[in-house]
């Protein structure tokens, strides 16, 4: 595997969320919240009616659209509330599971049923995108992969639900693993973590001895922001830079995630719709973080109430990693399928400085992934110019946010790049690159 | 804190772009450390060269803070004087001048370094030209006074100890090199600039033959190449773009060596090399890196 020469050591602040790496099962909290939107802005239409009886497991909405994934509701209970955003579930904490939730007589054989299965599931990429598993399946299907990796790199900061997940269900992941694979006809497939998850690959190897998965291998990657990103991965992987018109598809390698990779799992073989996700709760102003079994829906509030509340008042709340996350004004807002992590930050580690004039230090171009240059971004979006910005191919950008994180000057890089992104959209000279939704955790 | 749960709920927390960290790095703190960096040989100077040095220190770092406040007062900017940036190149200014410097040299060379080069370009990092180097070149263009005479007496133990240095910065080009490298480990300056720089001008010398004698222009080259060529804000954006700027600036510098002497020659080089600059950020980008990520 080759070290990527881009990037950057982060500080990791994970030690919080280990001091115990169990998962820890909540009890359903009174409400839940299901938003209707989702992937390719589709609205799901519910299935149920305000009044209704749900279980775990019940699907509550659905779209013809082949597109969208169903949504499964994640506690039992009666449905007290139907907008056209969300459906409200009140819980009965009878947490009774739907009787289709059980080892299934037997597997299809099909490729093609599989990946019905993983649709009727629900689940969607968890590494942070959220986009739907079963196209990117149908997709690698059509580009004859020859290679699947399964990404447990987990390089933002703070972020420890894949770890945890990796060291409690090695045999799931593996099972998950060897499924995607055969879906997908690729050759081999790899487990990929970091130098800080060492004991993680000793396990899966050791599991894996046992249950002889020959066409599985593991791989350790140095500490480095992003590596965990498809492109880097692949890069990684296949032992050279993608090119820029390239996405990691078209060099016939998938990129998973572990934690999709043990949804297929449960879909395919416990018959379990993706209901519930392993959140971390962690930063500094969290009294005890830790990793959770969060039920999609679980509002924010309920969520930091598990790990006692805060310390402190946060200064900003997180859906997501430090680096690709976002910062949340309400704390009533539901967890989705694709939120790895719920962060409180304290104002010592948020940007807090003076935006200034750039230098052209170059310390941007020395840590951008794909070799772009922020810099003429920049002043590309600042003046307008959209030519130059294509020219200088804004649409590579990732958004990985290490240009901001390193600029001196304090120059929100990301925001510029990000809004010159939709300024250029309409711009004639837009270059015909297939843009396929990244998945970076 | 669970009162802060239900009290927040009717209140909006506050959001902003991501990212939410940040590597609490800051312009003026990396000039500030440059400027410490700087220090040793200001103090060797003083040492070698006394009250000549003290004086030109002062009236420099004095009159080209004044010439900022005065600038930003002028066009109405918010005042900038503590970033550093006026104190870095003054003392960088300080180096090139001989222990006799008049007055007058070193205040205009000062008023075109700060004034001309480096605020009317628009302040802090916009500029085109290397500032210490275009105040230096122009007061040598008014001022065509030899300002580095050839010392025939140099030898190896004067790359360490150099008292009849010509000019106030080269005392001992040792200390130099143990500074720059002091920068390259704080990733403050680039070793692309840096080495290139000093390696391919003295090829040039080697392959051109001169009869100057190539030692005695070593400690000013190890000047230039760490703390004068090594300017972010003048130089290109790439690791590429930063060996074809050094070296296209080594060559030269070794070309006008043959009409000039080594102070001019490096100074026409480099500003000259400056002014390719967008070109050969551009140049780069479109060649090598536009293709592959």
């Amino acid at each position: 595997m080759k070290k990527m020469k881009a990037g950057l050591v982060l500080p990791d602040h994970k030690y919080g969320s280990l001091s115990s790496t169990k998962i820890q099962n909540l009890s359903s909290p009174r409400f839940i919240k299901f938003p209707l939107r989702q992937h390719f802005d589709l609205v799901l239409n519910p299935l149920v009616q305000e009044g209704d009886f749900v279980l775990i497991g019940t699907k509550i909405a659905a779209h013809e659209d082949l597109n969208s994934v169903p949504l499964h509701s994640s506690t039992s209970g009666r449905v007290s509330k139907i907008t056209l955003d969300f459906i409200l579930i009140e819980a009965d904490e009878a947490d009774k599971f739907e009787p289709s939730i059980r080892i299934p007589a037997e597997l299809p054989t099909e490729p093609k049923q599989f990946i019905e299965l993983i649709r009727q599931a629900g689940i969607v990429d968890l590494g942070g995108s959220g986009f739907p598993t079963h196209l990117r399946l149908m997709e690698a299907q059509r580009k004859e992969i020859h290679t699947l990796i399964i990404n447990g790199c987990e390089s933002e900061p703070f972020l420890t639900s894949n770890h945890v997940l990796m060291l409690n269900h090695p045999v799931e992941i593996l099972k998950g693993t060897e499924l995607l694979r055969m879906i997908t006809g690729a050759e081999r497939a790899i487990i990929v973590t970091e130098r800080n998850k060492t004991e993680v690959i000793e396990i899966l190897n050791t599991k894996n001895y046992n249950l002889k998965l020959n066409a599985i291998e593991t791989a350790l990657l140095p500490v480095r922001f992003p590596q965990g990103s498809e492109r880097a991965l692949a890069a990684s992987t296949l032992g050279r830079e993608l090119k820029r018109s390239e996405t990691a598809l078209d060099a016939r390698v998938l990129v998973e995630d572990v934690a999709t990779a043990f949804a297929v799992y449960e879909a395919i073989y416990l018959n379990k719709p993706l209901y519930e996700r392993v959140v971390t709760i962690a930063g500094p102003c969290v009294i005890e973080p830790k990793n959770v079994w969060a039920r999609i829906g679980t509002r924010a509030n309920d969520l930091f109430r598990s790990a006692k509340g805060f310390l402190r008042e946060p200064s900003r709340v997180l859906f997501g990693g430090p680096m690709m996350g976002e910062a949340i004004s309400d704390l009533e807002r539901p967890v989705t399928k694709e939120v790895q992590a719920l962060l409180a930050l304290s104002p010592d580690l948020i940007p807090n400085g003076q935006e200034e004039a750039c230098t052209k230090c170059a310390k941007c171009v020395d840590v951008c992934p794909e070799s772009l240059i922020p810099e003429t971004l920049m002043k590309a979006v600042k003046k307008g110019n959209a030519a130059l910005a294509l020219e200088y191919d804004i649409n590579s950008c990732t958004e990985c946010g290490l240009c901001s994180y390193v600029c001196p000057s304090n120059i929100p890089l990301v925001q510029l790049i990000q809004s010159g992104k939709t300024k250029t959209k309409s711009h004639p000279f837009q270059p015909a690159y297939a843009v396929f939704p990244q998945s970076q955790s | 804190m669970q009162s802060f749960l239900k009290a927040k709920a009717d209140k909006p927390l506050p959001v902003s772009p991501r990212p939410f960290l940040h590597s609490r790095q800051s312009t003026s703190k990396i000039l500030w450390e440059t400027i410490a960096a700087t220090f040793p040989v200001i103090l060797l100077s003083l040492f070698f060269f006394g009250w000549n040095a003290l004086r030109i220190y002062s009236i420099a770092v004095s009159f080209g803070l004044l010439f900022e406040y005065l600038f930003q007062l002028v066009s109405s900017q918010k005042s900038r004087i503590h970033d550093g940036s006026t104190v870095l190149i003054s003392i960088l200014l300080s180096w090139l001048m001989p222990p006799n410097a008049s007055f007058v040299f070193i205040i205009f060379s000062v008023f075109v370094a700060v004034v001309l080069a480096k605020e009317l370009f628009g302040g802090i990092g916009q500029n085109l030209f290397q500032p210490v180097l275009a105040g230096y070149a122009s007061a040598l263009a008014l001022f065509p006074k030899p300002m580095m005479v050839p010392d025939s007496t140099f030898h190896f133990s004067n790359f360490f100890w150099w008292k009849a240095s010509p000019i106030i910065g080269t005392g001992s080009a040792f200390l130099v090199l143990i500074c720059g490298s002091f920068l390259l480990a704080k990733k403050f300056i680039r070793f692309e600039n840096s080495v290139f720089y000093l390696l391919s001008s003295l090829a040039g010398f080697y392959v051109m033959a001169l009869d100057v004698q190539i030692g005695q222009l070593i400690p000013f080259l190890i000047l230039v190449s760490f703390f004068i060529i090594t300017d972010s804000a003048s130089g290109p954006m790439t690791k590429e773009g930063r060996i074809l700027f050094s070296t296209t600036a080594g060559v030269l510098t070794a070309a006008f060596v043959t009409w000039m002497n080594i102070a001019q020659a490096a100074a026409a080089a480099i500003l000259i090399t400056n002014t390719a600059v967008p070109l050969i950020d551009h140049f780069v980008y479109s060649v090598i890196k536009h293709e592959t990520a």
